[in-house]
């Protein structure tokens, strides 16, 4: 349980540091893309990993939850970096 | 050769199942009959025609980018100072080989938070934009 928790507060904080810099017009477009794969693939997949070990009746839902997450964040960041590219 | 064929449909067999399962979260054996039945009418799709150890390989490598992506995060947000810059990465096969052997290497270079696939520089190069540490 504790390791849920930290995990959670971990994802969290990921989730935190990771959109804030997205208002900040000093960085580049590709930085913005770099933070958003530490805080939406990252972060998101602690927090299914935490709520996995809270709750494991579910874990099948949640393990596919898991792997289509990282899936469309990794291919969404790619298609955005090359759109930067056109 | 006919059983390697063999091999391959039950191995795409066997994935349908996985996905079924997992889908319902239920494992028990009515059910899995149901998923095997499923996954048996569903229509056949052309596999890539690559050896099996090296897709494995390939899946192995993928699975270990995880834990290196949470480590790449953690030096990210400990970075003072970066610089960011394009390198030329050479990629694991050439474009015109297997996709889904293309697809996992763009997935593992892009996965990790330091490194970001912008586009595929000629046949056997990606373009990868990195954040490395240093001045600004």
């Amino acid at each position: 349980m504790f390791i849920s928790y930290l995990l959670l507060f971990i994802g969290l904080f990921f989730w935190i540091w990771g959109t804030l810099p997205i208002l900040n017009k000093r960085n580049t477009i590709l930085y913005k893309l770099h933070t958003l794969t530490v805080s939406d693939t990252v972060g998101s997949a602690l927090i299914l990993i935490a709520l996995i070990i809270r709750n494991s009746t579910h874990w099948p839902v949640l393990f596919i939850c898991l792997i289509t997450l990282t899936l469309w964040n990794t291919i969404f960041g790619y298609l955005l970096g090359n759109l930067t590219e056109k | 050769m006919n059983a390697t064929i063999f091999i391959r449909y039950l191995s795409q067999i066997f994935f349908r199942l996985i996905i079924w399962c997992l889908l319902t979260s239920n494992f028990k054996l009515n059910n899995i009959i149901i998923g095997i039945f499923f996954s048996t009418i569903l229509p056949k799709v052309r596999l890539p025609s690559i050896k099996i150890r090296f897709i494995f390989i390939e899946l192995i490598k993928t699975i270990a980018a995880f834990p290196s992506a949470v480590k790449e995060s953690i030096l990210l947000i400990l970075m003072k100072k970066r610089t960011e810059t394009f390198v030329y990465k050479k990629s694991s096969v050439a474009e015109d080989g297997s996709q889904f052997v293309n697809f996992l290497d763009l997935f593992r270079i892009t996965l990790t938070p330091l490194t970001l696939v912008t586009k595929r520089e000629d046949n056997n190069n990606w373009r990868v934009h990195v954040i490395e540490e240093g001045k600004r």
